[in-house]
């Protein structure tokens, strides 16, 4: 079968945007001081800085898989700073700045990426808990929108006022998860905000070919839910958005869909070659133009908040970080398979018990697979 | 400081093997954490492969164009700061057995071959003291002290070192040479006398007769550069449709008739001016590499009475049709014996084009024709059935072509660079055009 290669169509621009691709504003930006300003700065760096390290390291045979975000960063990091301590982030595997905004420890991020279990990383690495409360990353996203609706759910029984922010993408969009959990945040007012971080790219279908609706975010009209949609690579749009998206979820009003227009620049992740599907020769400059980094860069160096040596001494601290990060993981104890049950269950089954009694007897050399009854391994 | 053997890591999800496409580094390299050790090509992309730590390059195992299975030792990186991940990685048995590289092709092991030459060499050099690195211990030196005696096949543990704590320093290789100066020279051209042997025949079914004249001289011209030079041969297919093409185009515009032969010829050139090392000649007297700047290719000439091969001088400033034409005359002049002494010497590359000599021939390994550096097989172009995409089957006019080249001069991946430039212009006219 011949390859077809698909260019993806460009999504219409006539949503929110408060910062234009050349770093100017179009209306009066959110109200951040310098501190916080800086704060999403350097968020956005460091999610730079530590997944190019974390690619070399998939490339180098450390770390088995890495996906990054890439000219989205704006979209999750946005999001992230709209929320409040003790709220809830459920997220995939691109959303790094919403994770480092919210002061998960690189060590973290990187360690669970090399394959060494969450038990072990816990023993050995000294972390404090994140302000607020993070999903483990589920892959297949759409099933984020389910289980962040229900947690969310759970919180509004039990007379919280947290907020769940819930990511999902274009392709998600067309997974069941995705309806169930859409329609039961629309007939139950959940506090929860569904940002869909429309990317155009679902590994390797173009989201022209993924809904023959005009806009993700028109799905929200059939479930009864408020939506909107934003310049994703506009990181004042987003938080703009997401704030008021926050603050209707926490008042009681319910939930929100909010699509954020942005683009994957690089491959689905290390084992995609997106060169086999993707001419993205006419689109590329057309995103490179519109990057989230370089207009909140030019925006403040025209506001005078960041200056060249700012800038350096931000970037080395990154660096030093980042380092700092690797070494750590490096020290920690690599592979124990048999800790993956220490946690699994609540509690223990006699299910959990055999499969932890086969794996034992393979990794000794023995034949696992020689009882039936889940006796011969009560030893 | 650790020897830390590199992994070739999985570059995707469940790939099992790469091709090593161009390396960033070289032996004796002094690398940063990240830097890039290679470019790799697997069945879904081209990826850079960063070190996992700082340190020299002391050895890489495998070459460009190698296709390497996971798991593989690609380089050893001395270093003081080995990831552990690999380090304990028990995935892999220590042992190498040579089957490992099931697909081992016979250039590997003629490599293998010349450098367990080298290594024995080597060996030899330092046979008298009978100590190597593991029984002394740790030679200190600094990296580029160490590559230049790779470079010179000195083995550190041989040397006196005279910088602080036995220390060698590049002047002690020096001295270590000028020491050993005669010996070496000697090994490095090893002249393997065989007892000759007589051949026991029936008599009564069979004749003898003198080895001499042409055939004794091709026998003699045969062995020599057999037994000097170490040859290894690739094999190439190009596309000859357009070359088909032209050769139509041009012999039907000249009286003289326009060949394969004068058109290859002719394009030879330029890809040697691009290669000069193809170029080039070892004076085994002198030890010394000797590049020409002139281009005489000599075009091996089949008569009834064997192999001759008249040299046509200057290619390069001539044109086609004045290759073809002289070509012919020597031609002429060989099969009947006629032809110049001084026709026959001064080539500094040779051409043998066999396709009319074996409708089912598919390929060679021709004997360079000493002391030149390399000679380039052509065979009969041949409709062959073409896979030009995922799916689709053609039938496409086709050149075979090999490569025999003096491995002491010419590596197989600029072998191959060579013959990579040759065939864009054999395959596009126009970029032949724009050459000569």
């Amino acid at each position: 079968m011949a390859h077809e290669m698909w260019t993806e169509e460009r999504p219409p621009e006539d949503f929110y945007r408060i910062l234009d691709p050349n770093g100017e504003l179009q209306t009066d930006p959110p109200e951040l001081d310098e501190e916080e300003l800086l704060k999403l700065y350097r968020t956005f760096i460091a999610t730079r800085i530590l997944e190019e390290k974390m690619l070399n390291m998939q490339r180098s045979g450390e770390v088995s898989l890495v996906a990054r975000t890439l000219g989205e960063e704006a979209t999750p990091l946005g999001c992230a700073a709209a929320l409040q301590p003790d709220d809830w982030i459920f997220y995939t595997y691109r959303q790094t700045p919403a994770l480092l905004y919210w002061k998960l420890p690189m060590v973290e991020v990187i360690a669970s990426a090399t394959g060494r279990e969450p038990e072990t990383i816990a023993e050995q690495v000294d972390t404090e808990d994140t302000p607020v409360n993070f999903s483990p990353d589920y892959t297949p996203i759409g099933t984020n929108v389910v289980n962040g609706v229900g947690a969310a759910m759970t919180d509004a029984f039990n007379d919280r006022d947290t907020v769940t922010m819930v990511f999902t993408g274009d392709g998600s969009t067309s997974q069941g998860a995705f309806h169930d959990g859409m329609n039961f945040a629309g007939v139950f007012d959940v506090p929860a905000v569904i940002v869909c971080q429309n990317n155009q790219w679902a590994i390797s279908e173009p989201a022209h070919r993924q809904t023959g609706s005009e806009t993700f975010a028109q799905k929200a009209d059939a479930y009864g839910l408020p939506s909107a949609r934003v310049d994703g690579n506009d990181v004042f749009a987003v938080y703009e958005t997401a704030r008021t998206a926050v603050e209707r979820a926490r008042s009681g009003n319910g939930a929100t869909f909010i699509e954020c227009v942005t683009y994957r620049m690089g491959a689905h992740n290390t084992s995609d070659n997106p060169n086999r599907y993707r001419d993205d020769s006419e689109q590329r400059a057309y995103w490179e133009d519109r990057d989230p980094v370089d207009r909140y860069e030019t925006y403040l160096r025209d506001q005078g908040i960041l200056e060249d040596d700012t800038e350096a001494e931000l970037r080395d601290g990154i660096n030093d970080q980042v380092d700092d990060a690797v070494e750590r993981v490096r020290s920690i104890s690599t592979s124990e398979p048999e800790r993956m049950f220490d946690t699994i269950l609540h509690g223990e089954s006699w299910r959990e018990r055999h499969q932890r009694a086969e794996l034992h007897r393979e990794l000794n050399d023995m034949n696992p697979f020689v009882d039936f009854t889940g006796e011969g391994f009560d030893e | 400081m650790t020897a830390f053997e590199f992994r070739l890591p999985d570059p995707g999800e469940g790939l099992t093997e790469a091709e090593i496409t161009e390396w960033h580094v070289q032996v004796g390299d002094e690398i940063e954490e990240d830097d890039v050790l290679c470019e790799i090509e697997t069945d879904k992309a081209v990826s850079d492969v960063p070190s996992p730590c700082p340190g020299t390059i002391e050895d890489r195992s495998v070459s460009e164009g190698d296709v390497v299975d996971v798991g593989t030792v690609i380089v050893t990186i001395e270093t003081e700061n080995p990831p552990r991940q690999q380090v304990s990685g028990e995935t892999e048995p220590e042992t190498e057995e040579p089957e490992d590289g099931a697909e081992e092709s016979e250039e590997a092991e003629v490599e293998q071959a010349v450098q367990d030459v080298q290594e024995e060499r080597v060996e030899a050099a330092s046979a008298p003291e009978a100590e190597t690195d593991v029984t002394k211990g740790r030679v200190f030196a600094a990296p580029r002290t160490r590559r230049y005696a790779r470079e010179e096949n000195v083995n550190l543990s041989d040397v006196d070192g005279s910088g602080p704590d036995g220390r060698v320093l590049q002047e002690d290789i020096d001295a270590y040479l000028q020491e050993t100066e005669p010996e070496r020279v000697e090994r490095a051209h090893p002249s393997v006398a065989i007892e000759s042997e007589p051949v026991e025949e029936d008599e009564s079914r069979s004749t003898r007769r003198e080895l001499s004249g042409l055939r004794g001289t091709i026998a003699e011209n045969m062995t020599r550069s057999k037994t000097i030079i170490p040859h290894l041969t690739s094999g190439f297919e190009a596309d000859a449709s357009e070359l088909v093409a032209l050769k139509e185009r041009l012999d039907g515009k000249h009286d003289v008739h326009i060949t394969y032969t004068p058109l290859l010829v002719k394009a030879v050139v330029p890809a040697l001016k691009q290669f000069p090392i193809v170029n080039a000649s070892i004076d085994d007297t002198t030890d010394e590499i000797v590049e020409k700047h002139y281009y005489n290719i000599g075009v091996a000439t089949h008569t009834d009475d064997g192999l001759i091969v008249p040299v046509i001088t200057d290619v390069d400033t001539k044109s086609v049709v004045e290759i073809a034409e002289e070509l012919q005359t020597l031609a002429e002049q060989a099969r009947d014996r006629s032809i110049d002494m001084s026709a026959l010497q001064g080539g500094t590359f040779t051409v043998t084009n066999l396709a009319t000599y074996g409708e089912h021939r598919t390929a060679g390994t021709p004997i360079i024709n000493h002391p030149e550096a390399a000679i380039l097989g052509i065979g009969r172009i041949r409709r062959k059935p073409v896979a030009t995409d995922e799916s689709t089957v053609e039938v496409r006019q086709r050149l075979g072509l090999d490569l025999s080249y003096d491995h002491r001069l010419i590596d197989g991946a600029v072998a191959n660079q060579f013959m990579e430039f040759l065939i864009t212009g054999i395959e596009d006219p126009d970029l032949l055009l724009s050459r000569i």
